[in-house]
């Protein structure tokens, strides 16, 4: 079922692939084209021209061929946290601080992990330092479809959290955490990340899992004038406010089955109150579905759908500072989408194909 | 007044989270138990925006007030070990003045609620006593909003660190390979000693400006701005501290403010601590007699403590093993009377703690920190009906 995104990518166009006469532009009709802003097109026609969306409307340009699809159409997915195939080359053990570490030197590209991830819709991944480093370098965005890096140093990774404290160096306390992340940030030379996230040109992630991380972590961040979101937070939804006069966003981790329903009441009332969420898919130990699963969770405790699929979408892109590019399917943005069997946050639903910069990298035969 | 005031009583507390919770209240009790050195009977307490504005004896019950037995102020734990545990205390050095326990709190701990529901209302949080000299305890109030910043009071600041085995325990001498850094000393007692000898002795020779902010910490502990706050069980290391104290005086390094946490010994040498002006808290009674360190607490500690005028304050930890109302009736089964065991639970910790202007009495104009009791406090069959913080019900009568 699972076939190597490369070896696809080679294959002229199988399945609803657009006409061979016009290779750098093709045309897709769904039932739905959800263009990940809210709008949802009835029968739309989606044209993609060098690897670019340039139109979704109800018919295509004249001389473009429109193959119809048997589902509905949605931006790919972009998962917040997730680093799969980085063995641990994410985790410099060694020390706590490394802020300048480029965690896309450990994306490996022809990985065969990332066909999991491709194949539940998730064309966009955020790469992130391991969870037990304070200051473990700098986040990057790949497309893992297209072995390529979206974006270096897309925020400044920070651990507030007692993962980021160990028995066995320094620090062991929050105390200590707090002392040298404050230092670094008094101390911060012109041009080091940290200097940049003060000065609102870097975003931070700040993983914070408990209420009295998160509410620590939001302290900081407003003594700083940091700006960027929560990565946890599974009781966000009772510090609304906080996060709110803060205008933090917070990335979910995937849901526990059997956990109790933080994650699923806190999106509901983070949605209710204005703040962004998206999600983190975690797949190296949650598994590629992870995400979808979490989002269909939040569904079921009452999370509407436009939310579910924007906190993967529009909302993560936004997170992340890479809305002009990515996140929705308005033209001019990359032609990364999935042509789903049915509703896409459904989990009924497949990826039947994924596109990744108007490439078909992955279909599903069923 | 009081007739208005009633008038803007809403029942209940069913506001939800947007209105601003109720903080004006009218309490009556058969007998308000003052920490002043009068029981007053059949009294009213009229609490407005937060405050004691008014006490009247031989007074009526409100149609709105809430009703006791008996009132006390709220009790104050003047050694609540409600922490995130080792992460509370930063333990890639033994000796750490600077980090405070701000860090190591956690506002959202369910413990402090039952420490509020115990009748504790105001509590100090010294870090575990991993390091020799663990850094600055905080003091909170026990329920009101869930911040850090919202129950935070302002005390005396105490720098708080022990003496004794525990800093040791989890070190290691090196011999072989080091493989960490608890390789390291101290590993006995006399180490201990010797960590803060050297880092009082290091602060005394150091320049008063610009060493450091561990130092500027310890320079203030020397000058008696800030007050040291040391564990100490047996009475062996309750001398180490006194000891260390005298020390300091007579090589005119300054006078320390010392306060032996955990005294369990502290009725063996009760002249030593009258000496030296050493105030102490007593932790719970143990069922079988010994604390941690091995140290002997006799069930008359307290009572001994009181005739020898030594300033003392009984704790009841996290209440884990009982509630501090229980302590201080198990003092009073050691021999001290229910007023004494009240003032060892309200005014004297707020005393030792420096925030006896808001708190530990009943008194106007004070924070309305109440305990509302079924019974006469401190028996074993009484027991905390409602509490107010700060004029909020935390725990409703009704």
């Amino acid at each position: 079922m699972l076939t190597l995104p490369i070896l696809i990518a080679a294959l002229a166009h199988p399945g609803p692939a657009p006409s061979p006469a016009a290779a750098d532009v093709f045309a897709l009709r769904a039932s739905k084209v959800h263009i990940g802003n809210g709008q949802v097109v009835e029968g739309g026609v989606l044209v993609i021209e060098d690897g670019v969306v340039r139109a979704v409307g109800e018919a295509a340009p004249e001389g473009v061929t429109v193959t119809d699809v048997d589902g509905e159409i949605a931006p790919g997915f972009i998962a917040m946290r997730d680093a799969t195939g980085a063995g641990s080359e994410n985790n410099e053990t060694t020390r706590k601080f490394t802020p300048t570490a480029d965690i896309s030197l450990a994306f490996d590209a022809k990985h065969p992990a990332w066909a999991h991830l491709v194949s539940q819709g998730i064309t966009t991944v955020v790469m992130t330092p391991g969870a037990s480093r304070v200051a473990g370098g700098l986040d990057a965005i790949v497309s893992p479809a297209l072995g390529e890096v979206v974006k270096r140093k897309a925020a400044l990774h920070l651990g507030m959290s007692s993962r980021s404290l160990s028995s066995f160096t320094e620090p062991t306390s929050y105390a200590g955490l707090f002392g040298h992340l404050e230092k670094h940030f008094a101390d911060a030379s012109e041009g080091s990340p940290f200097a940049e996230a003060k000065a609102g040109s870097l975003r931070v992630m700040m993983e914070a899992y408990t209420k009295s991380e998160v509410a620590r972590a939001i302290h900081f961040a407003t003594g700083h004038g940091l700006n960027g979101a929560i990565v946890g937070a599974p009781e966000a939804g009772e510090q609304v406010e906080l996060l709110k006069s803060a205008k933090l966003g917070v990335v979910f981790e995937p849901l526990v089955a059997g956990a109790a329903g933080d994650v699923v009441d806190s999106s509901i009332a983070l949605r209710k109150a204005g703040v962004p969420f998206a999600f983190a898919s975690d797949a190296s130990s949650r598994g590629a579905a992870a995400m979808r699963m979490t989002a269909a969770a939040c569904m079921r405790g009452g999370l509407d759908a436009h939310a579910a699929l924007a906190a993967m979408t529009k909302s993560a892109a936004d997170m992340l500072g890479v809305s002009s590019t990515h996140g929705t399917l308005e033209a001019g943005k990359v032609a990364d989408f999935v042509v789903w069997s049915g509703a896409p946050t459904e989990l009924t639903s497949h990826a039947s194909h994924v596109y990744a910069g108007g490439k078909l990298v992955h279909q599903t035969h069923r | 007044m009081i007739s208005l005031l009633s008038t803007l009583l809403v029942p209940g507390l069913a506001l939800g989270g947007v209105d601003a919770p109720q903080t004006s209240w009218s309490v009556f009790a058969e007998k308000v138990y003052t920490s002043t050195g009068d029981t007053l009977e059949n009294a009213l307490v009229v609490v407005t925006d937060g405050k004691i504005s008014a006490i009247t004896p031989g007074a009526k019950a409100l149609d709105d007030s809430l009703s006791a037995t008996a009132v006390t102020a709220g009790l104050i734990d003047a050694s609540a070990s409600i922490h995130v545990g080792t992460r509370a205390v930063e333990q890639s050095s033994e000796v750490t003045p600077a980090m405070s326990m701000e860090f190591g709190v956690d506002v959202f701990d369910y413990r402090w609620e039952r420490l509020m529901r115990s009748g504790v209302t105001t509590a100090f949080v010294p870090p575990q006593s991993r390091n020799v000299v663990g850094g600055m305890g905080v003091l909170l109030k026990t329920a009101g909003d869930d911040s850090l910043e919202a129950r935070k009071i302002e005390g005396a600041p105490l720098l708080c660190g022990a003496i004794g085995s525990l800093p040791s325990s989890g070190n290691r001498p090196a011999s072989g390979r080091p493989t960490s850094f608890y390789n390291r000393r101290p590993t006995t007692r006399m180490g201990v000693e010797w960590e803060w000898r050297k880092c009082l002795f290091d602060a005394a020779q150091a320049p008063a400006e610009g060493a450091g902010k561990d130092v500027d910490v310890l320079q203030d502990v020397l000058a008696g701005k800030i007050g040291a706050f040391i564990e100490a069980y047996p009475t062996q290391d309750i001398r180490t501290a006194v000891f260390l104290k005298e020390e300091m005086q007579r090589e005119g390094f300054g006078e320390m403010r010392l306060i032996v946490d955990a005294g369990a010994e502290a009725w063996r040498e009760p002249e030593m601590l009258v000496r030296s002006s050493t105030a102490v808290i007593l932790p719970p009674m143990p069922s079988n007699g010994r604390t941690n360190d091995s140290a002997f607490m006799a069930a008359n500690t307290a009572k001994v403590l009181q005739d020898a005028g030594v300033q003392f304050a009984i704790s009841a930890d996290d209440a884990r093993t009982g509630p501090l109302g229980i302590e201080a009736g198990l003092a009073m089964r050691g021999g001290l009377t229910r007023e004494e065991a009240l003032r060892a639970v309200t005014i004297t910790p707020a005393q030792i703690l420096g925030v006896d202007d808001r708190v530990g009495t009943v008194e106007v104009g004070k924070d309305a920190d109440l305990v509302l009791w079924n019974g006469e406090p401190f028996e074993v069959t009484t027991r905390p009906i409602g509490v107010l913080v700060n004029g909020r019900l935390a725990l409703d009568p009704r």
